[in-house]
Parts: C-alpha cells; structure tokens; sequence
C-alpha cells in the first residue's frame, strides 16, 4: 500500500525553487525527512499536508490529491514548525476546535480531544491556558492538535525543538507508539539523533530533489567513494600503526589524540587484521568502533560535507 | 601575541611572517553614563538613513522656509488680511510670514513623526532589540535618554531650525538699526516656541510607540489621535465655548505662535484657545509621552534575556 | 580557564530569587568553573533566572559573583566583561552586520573606532566575510546565528553565554558552530557557559556541566565526574560480526562475567588484572571477528536523568535511551 506517491512533482514560487521534479513513494512507518536548509523539505511536507500544489507532476496521498480532495485530507495529520495558536484558550479548547476543523463532528470532538491530549501525556495540564505553557508543553500541545481526528498519516516537522532532555524522551516514546499502532508517521528534523532514536528509515533532500532513501545503514554501504573508517584508542597507537601499515587493505591512517584512525575499502578483512595487530603489538585496547555508522557521518557523505575530522 | 622582535640590527632579517592573532583590549571602557549619546547618536544615523523618512520631512521644512522668505522678502510691506496687530491695524506680510508658517512647520513635523518617531521603540521591541540593548551596560534610563535625545535633534532641524531661520531672515530685512533692535526679542521667543513644538513632537509619538508593540499600528493609532481626535476639538470648542481645541497639538501651537508673536487672527482655530491652556496642554503632552516611555521601557527592558527557558 | 588569577568563574553564595509564591531559585550555594561548561536543566529548572541575576538584572538574596564582581552592585561592569548570545533574535532592525556589531562594540563603552576594528575581527571571525554589509533582515539562520555570536564576541569579553547557540541549523552549520565554540577558549581567551537541551552538542564541546532542576543545582563539575569515569574500565560493551554467544562462553571460561545481549553484542565484566586484550584472544582462538568495544560508560542522557531524578523525587521512567542501533554492516 503507497501512502504517499510523488512522480516528477516539482514546486517553484515564483523564480524559487522548492523542490525539482521528485518521484518517491512512501508505504509506510516512521520515516525521517532530512536535508539542508532551503533544500525543499518544508516545501515537501506542505504539499503532503495538502497546502500546496505541486507546479508539475502529481503528488498523491492515498491515492487522492491532499490540495483538492477534502476527504484525502481528512487523514492527514500536520503539525509545522512554527505556529501561532491563540493562546487565550486552553489546551483542551484548542485540541477541540482544530479536531472541528479537521472534520470530527461536534458530538465527538471533545471526546476526541481528549484522547489526543491523553496520548501526548497532557491530562493534568490540559484546562491551562496555552499562553503560560513551556515550549515542551507547546510542542506537544501540537502533536495533540495533528493526531486528534485519528489520522492515518502524521507530518511532524521539528517536533522536538527547545524540549527539554526529560521532555524529549518521553515524546519520542510517544512518537514511537504512534508509529506501532500503524500510523505512516514523517519527522523532519534537523537535530539528526532525534531521527536515529525514532526511525533507521530516511529520505534525504538535498537541493530540491530527493538524495538518498532507506534505511541509513544501507545507504551506508552505498556511499563506497567514502572508504569505511575504523577507530583505535590504545595506550601505543604507532605500535599498532607498526603493524598495519604494511597491510593492503588500509589505505589511509591518521594519528589522533590517544589513537588511530584508519581508512578501508575492505572492512570485513580489515578488521581482522587489526585483531592481528593487536595482539602481535601487545597494546591494550581502550575502545575499537566505527564512527561512520551513525546518521550524522551518512548525511555528511550524502552532502558532500567534505572529510569530518 | 605581538609582533616577533626585530632581527639584531648586525643581521638584515630573511623574512617576516606577522602574527595577526588576537589582542586583548586593554584601553579603558567609556563610563556608563555615556551611553545615552552612542544610542542618540545610532538614532539620528538611522533616521538619516532611507529617502523618505527625515530627508522628506525636511525637503518639506526648506521649502516651506524658502517660501516664506521669499514672500517676506518680495511682498513687503503689503498687508495680508486675517492677521491683525495688539493695535488691531492689519500686518504687514512680512511681519505675519513667521506666525503664519509654524502650521507648515508642523505639518512637517507630524510628517517626520509618523514615519520615524511613532515606529521607533515599537521596532525596537518586535526586532528584538531590548534583549540587544539590555544585556549589555545600558539601563533602561540611558536608554530612553538616547532615543529621546536623538529624535529631539531629528525633530529641531525642522521644527526649530526653519522658524529661526526665518526668524533671522526677518530681522535681515529690517529698516534700520533701530528697528533691528526692537525686533530682537523674536529671536528668543521663535528659539522657545520651536523648543516647545519639537518636545512636544519627539515625545508624544514616541510615547505611542512605547505603547504598542507593532510599529504599524503605533503609526496608526499616533495618526488618529493627532489628526482626528485632534479634529474634533475645535468643534467642541465651539459647542462648549471654552478651550478644550487646546487639546488639539497643532491647535495649541498656532495659539501659543500668535500669543508670543503678539498678532491675533481674525479667522482661524488659534482665536478660540487660551494660550496660557495651550501651553499646558503642550507641556502636558510631552510629560505624558516621556512618563509612558520610561514606564513601558522599564517594564519590557528585560524581555528575551535568558530565553525561553 | 579563569579570569583572574585563582579565582573562579562564578561563586553563587546562598542565591535565592523569588517572585511572589514561587522560588525560581532555592538557596544556591557553588563556584562554577571550567573552559567551557554546559548548563542543563528542564524547562523551569531557573536557568533563565540565574542568568538575569548573574549579569545583575534583577535583584536577588544572597550573593553571586561573576568574574570577581559581585553582581548587585557591579552589575555594568560584569555585562561590559561578559558576552550573551540570546536564543531569540535580537536584532536591530535595517542595520547591516557590520554596523550591529560595531555599535554593540560601542554600547559596551569601547570607543568608536576600537568597536569598527573589532566588529570586522569578530565577524571574520564567526565566518561571515562577504555578506556583513548588507541589511541582517535579509540573512538566513545560520548567518544570524553567527551575527549574535560575533555581537558577544565584540567587546573582548572574558565569559561568553551562548543560549542554544545551534539552534534552527542544519547539520553542517551547526557542526561548523560547534567547532567555533570549540575553538573560542584557546583563540580569544574567554571561557563559556552554554546553555542548551542538546547533550550531544555538551558532548562534543563542554568538559564542564552544571546541572538544576526545579530552582537547585543538582551537580556541578566535569563531565568526566559526572560519568564516573574510572581509571581503568572493566565493564565492556564488545560488539561482533556474529556468535556473541560463542565469544560470551568462552570469555566465561577464562574468567570473565559476561551477559550476551544479542546476537552480536556481548557485555564482558573483566577479571583483575586482565585488559581487553584478553578479549581479543579468546576471539581469536575461537574464530570470533571484534567489530568494537567501548566500555560501559553511562551515557551523558542517562547521567543527566540520574541528577534530576536525584535532585527532587523520582519521575517516571523514561524509555530505554535511544534506539538500540541496528547490525553494522
């Protein structure tokens, strides 16, 4: 099942540009929406929520247009990045007049509203009005407001700004839950380990077109113009350099504080060569990984971020 | 971090590269009581700074001044109807030109008022600019000096500097010596009609902009209370037989102009109005506008100092 | 990195601050120090309010000293010694970047021309040569973030707070920011108090951190102390291409506590007197490939939880901290 299709959807306000001929299908899960600033990811989400029209091409959600088709937009739930609610009403007027808005009719929409607010964990603060809320309360007052008309497909973008650690995690868990309980869920953020801690699935915008889709460590082995690098913190890191110079398999090693870090195209045979040299030097091993699995390296690689210390 | 020693005079030195690295500031720092002027001195510098705002006004202000003179200089002697002497004989043209143009000046001045001094603290407040002014050694009465002072000097180029520079045309066209010298008062009392006038035109709008956050609307509101609250005082004063037009700024001033000038006119608002209420009122007027900048400023001062957490 | 000689960054002496039934400040009594400290705390927890006391904004019982100066009654002195870089934006509006900065420069009693010379240097600086004459209305977040750092870097202060200084970037600016911040300490001699929600960012900079939590400061020092770092790490974390089990059995037999994880994670509790190495060669001889091993160091999201937890009474347990990472390739 496609939730969201795009084929050669392109969006251009004027003489700027928003995004340039995209064709991508979504089908499903919690999936993280990444890109530069400026590089059409707003411009996307907003043609997902249905505010605006692509200039070319099609952009489908459930098969209808989101723009034109009421009942498509119905399903869709957006919380953007910057909002000016009225801050006069509480929490819980607020949730209920959006999910109105969003078609819950009247009899229900208080219900509604107040199953939302309960799935943000707002119950106790949900009389208050908006205007005293921290951001945290804000951010998930919004989160509240998206999901109220129970819908199948959730656009999120930076819903985790200025939260608090404490506040922060609590939301991704419930983000997470969301995402178990079927909902297509896409989060876009800027903050890259908020990404990684709700989903492994992303879609990289990168000047208007879409970059790079799917799971990050797949895309990972893809990026081969960037050999893997490996990391050894040891008490003797030249006795270990000693070892593997002569390898063929590394191809580039770089002395840092309290360690080593090396470059290779084979990491499968690589690192069993540095077992080897370990334990033919006798160093003591203080911590061995690969910095390159996480999304910060993927996405440095995917925009040409140049070679990250 | 200076400069490597020169080379021991016996040896020429090969060559010299030059550490551009950081200094210190080790000079004193201004006290904290001139602040006020560096902020009056940024205020004229940015009202000078786009066409239309003081240039205009003031384009306006020469023009009137050219006018007038040169009516003064080429009508002399003829006599201009509506304007009459303590002896109740009819002015002269020449006499009449200096009273009769302070209605210009104003006009100009309103000009000026709208479109820099009812926006000013308003601005300042939307952009931000409390949290910069406020964070550093600058309290919240150094402040309020320095916008004051600055738009005082903007505002007296056009409402102090054109009438005394009619003023002195006036006396440059005087008979003879002795003439000179009993005209000479006009020179002290157009010096404080123009102090009081461009009191009352610095800080009664910046009172309106103190008041209202969007400098739109602070124009706005200044516009309506000067032009059609203004209006309708005149009226009253007639219904109600008493002085209440002295509540109208541009009211007061013609009748605070012609009392000092010791003319009367036979037509006109400035017949109706006490002059001693005038003065009051204008007097009032600035004291308001002052009182309610520092009191707003001292409230929101600071604003946007430690975030949002 | 202190200011003068020996003496601390900021001593707070029983600072408390109250407006009306609220405590936003509950007698804090600690010297804060460091090159570079990070300043956590949930929304509430008072960080906005010692701020305006530490730069003497506000009045306040007790006493707080910044640099030496007692903030009640030097509170101009400290703000001309200390830069603030805001989290909203704080801007003057039609001014070019050169002009804010300058007249920042000047605000902060330093003479005109000095202010122009080191407005130039501080933007430079920041990273913004070509475009700091035009108007700031017209720039992106990531140059007006740069703007506010170079406005608080103008008047050569000795202490530097950055208010979520990465705030709105994309990746790459805000790596970029965090290398400035990084580099400030060494380059302009001022040390930093960062306030932010975002641990990594206080991972990759701060080597101090001061913790509060609902008006108290749950803990004050280096970010070594506040993850028990020991001297020599026996708990690992030792990751593999596959046979976790295999490894965990036969780390057991050479008398190593282990718990296998996954199929490719193991935890390896080391005997005395044995290092990692003894890891390599049990692996070795079994035919195990080691793909990492990193001792189990609390994580500084975990070690923030522990403070708070322990600075009022217990919250409600979090989710088990981020997602536990996939298989590596």
């Amino acid at each position: 099942m496609t939730v969201v299709a795009a084929l050669g959807c392109s969006k251009w306000y004027g003489h700027v540009l928003g995004v340039s001929d995209v064709t991508w299908r979504l089908r499903g899960g919690i999936v993280g929406l990444l890109g530069p600033n400026g590089a059409g990811k707003s411009t996307l989400m907003k043609m997902m929520a249905g505010l605006l029209r692509p200039s070319r091409g099609s952009l489908t959600v459930f098969g209808g247009s989101p723009f034109d088709d009421v009942a498509v937009r119905r399903r869709i739930g957006y919380a953007p990045e910057h909002e000016k609610t009225w801050d006069e009403l509480s929490a819980l007027e607020l949730v209920i007049a959006m999910a109105r808005l969003a078609g819950v009719p009247a009899g229900r929409a208080r219900e509604a509203a107040e199953a939302a607010i309960a799935q943000v964990g707002m119950t106790d603060a949900m009389h208050r009005r908006v205007r005293g809320f921290s951001k945290g309360m804000r951010q998930r007052t919004k989160l509240a407001t998206a999901i109220a008309h129970d819908p199948d497909l959730l656009l999120f973008d930076e819903p985790l700004t200025g939260v608090d650690p404490v506040a922060r995690i609590d939301i991704v868990e419930r983000i997470r839950a969301l995402g178990a309980r079927g909902k297509t869920i896409v989060v876009s953020s800027h903050v890259l380990y908020e990404i990684e801690a709700l989903t492994s699935e992303i879609v990289v915008i990168y000047r208007g077109q879409v970059l790079a889709e799917g799971n990050i460590y797949e895309i990972r082995k893809l990026i081969d113009r960037h050999p893997h690098r490996i990391r050894i913190e040891c008490d003797r890191p030249r006795a270990v350099a000693a070892a593997l110079a002569t390898s063929e398999h590394v191809s580039r090693l770089v002395f840092e504080r309290g360690g080593l870090l090396l470059e290779t195209r084979d990491p499968d045979r690589c690192y069993d060569e540095i077992a080897a040299a370990v334990l033919a030097s006798g160093v003591t091993v203080s911590e061995l990984g690969s910095p390159d699995n996480n999304l910060g390296a993927v996405f440095d690689y995917l925009t040409g971020g140049g070679g990250r210390p | 971090m200076s400069e490597p020693a020169p080379a021991p005079a016996a040896a020429a030195p090969a060559g010299t590269i030059y550490d551009l690295g950081y200094k210190r500031y080790v000079g004193a720092r201004q006290a904290t009581s001139t602040r006020w002027r560096v902020i009056a001195k940024n205020q004229i510098a940015s009202a000078w700074k786009t066409w239309w705002r003081w240039k205009s006004a003031l384009a306006f202000a020469v023009i009137v001044t050219c006018i007038a003179g040169g009516v003064m200089f080429l009508l002399q002697d003829r006599m201009v109807t509506g304007v009459l002497l303590p002896s109740g004989i009819a002015a002269t043209i020449t006499d009449a030109a200096l009273p009769r143009s302070i209605q210009w000046y104003s006009r100009a001045g309103f000009l000026l008022s709208l479109t820099i001094g009812a926006s000013v603290i308003a601005r300042d407040m939307q952009s931000g600019a409390f949290t910069f002014y406020f964070a550093r050694s600058v309290r919240p009465r150094d402040y309020v000096l320095g916008k004051l002072g600055g738009m005082f000097a903007v505002t007296a180029s056009i409402m102090l500097a054109g009438p005394l520079a009619l003023a002195i045309a006036r006396l440059a066209l005087s008979d003879s010596t002795d003439h000179l010298l009993r005209l000479l008062p006009m020179l002290p009392k157009t010096l404080a009609l123009g102090l009081v006038a461009t009191l009352v035109f610095t800080a009664v709008p910046l009172g309106f902009s103190a008041l209202i956050r969007n400098p739109r609307h602070a124009m706005a509101l200044w516009a309506v209370y000067y032009l059609v609250i203004g209006g309708m005082m005149y009226p009253l004063s007639v219904v109600m037989k008493n002085s209440i037009g002295a509540l109208d700024i541009s009211t007061a001033i013609d009748a605070l102009t012609f009392e000092l000038f010791d003319m009367t006119q036979t037509w006109g608002r400035s017949k109706r109005v006490d002059p001693a209420l005038a003065l009051t009122s204008l007097l009032g007027h600035a004291a308001a506008g002052i009182a309610l900048v520092a009191y707003k400023v001292r409230r929101a001062h600071l604003e946007g100092i430690g975030g949002s957490s | 990195m202190t200011a003068d000689a020996g003496r601390p960054l900021i001593e707070l002496g029983h600072l408390t601050k109250r407006y009306g039934a609220i405590t936003a400040l509950a007698d804090v009594d600690t010297v804060v120090d460091g090159s570079i400290i990070g300043l956590l705390g949930p929304n509430g927890a008072g960080k906005s309010t010692l701020l305006k006391c530490l730069l003497g904004l506000i009045p306040y019982e007790g006493s707080a000293r910044v640099l030496g100066l007692l903030s009640a009654t030097h509170g101009a002195e400290i703000r001309d010694r200390v830069g603030y870089m805001p989290e909203q934006e704080a801007f003057l509006s039609g001014m070019s970047a050169v002009e804010q900065c300058t007249y920042a420069g000047e605000l902060s009693g330093l003479p005109r021309t000095e202010a122009m010379q080191r407005a130039h240097a501080a933007l430079y600086y920041a990273g913004l040569e070509e475009k700091r004459y035009q108007p700031i209305d017209g720039y992106s977040t990531g140059m007006k973030q740069r703007v506010k750092l170079a406005q608080a870097l103008v008047h050569d202060p000795e202490l530097l707070f950055l208010d979520e200084p990465t705030n709105g970037l994309d990746p790459r600016s805000r790596a970029e920011m965090l290398e400035l911040i990084l580099d400030l300490p060494a380059r302009r001699g001022c040390a930093i108090v960062l306030s932010t929600h975002l641990l990594p960012d206080v991972e990759r900079v701060c080597d101090h951190a001061m913790i509060m939590h609902q008006g108290r400061v749950g803990f004050v020092g280096s970010i070594a102390e506040l993850r028990g770092v020991r001297g020599r790490d026996v708990e690992l974390a030792v990751e593999v291409k596959a046979d976790a089990a295999r490894l965990g059995a036969a780390l057991a037999a050479a008398g190593a506590t282990c718990e296998v994880i996954s199929a490719v994670v193991v935890h390896v509790n080391l005997p005395a007197s044995a290092t990692s190495s003894l890891v390599f060669h049990e692996a070795q001889q079994i035919g195990v490939q080691i793909r990492g091993l990193a001792p189990r160091r609390e994580t500084l999201e975990a070690a923030f939880l522990r403070v708070i937890t322990q600075t009022t009474g217990p919250r409600p347990a979090p989710a088990p901290a981020l997602a536990a990472r996939p298989e590596a390739p």
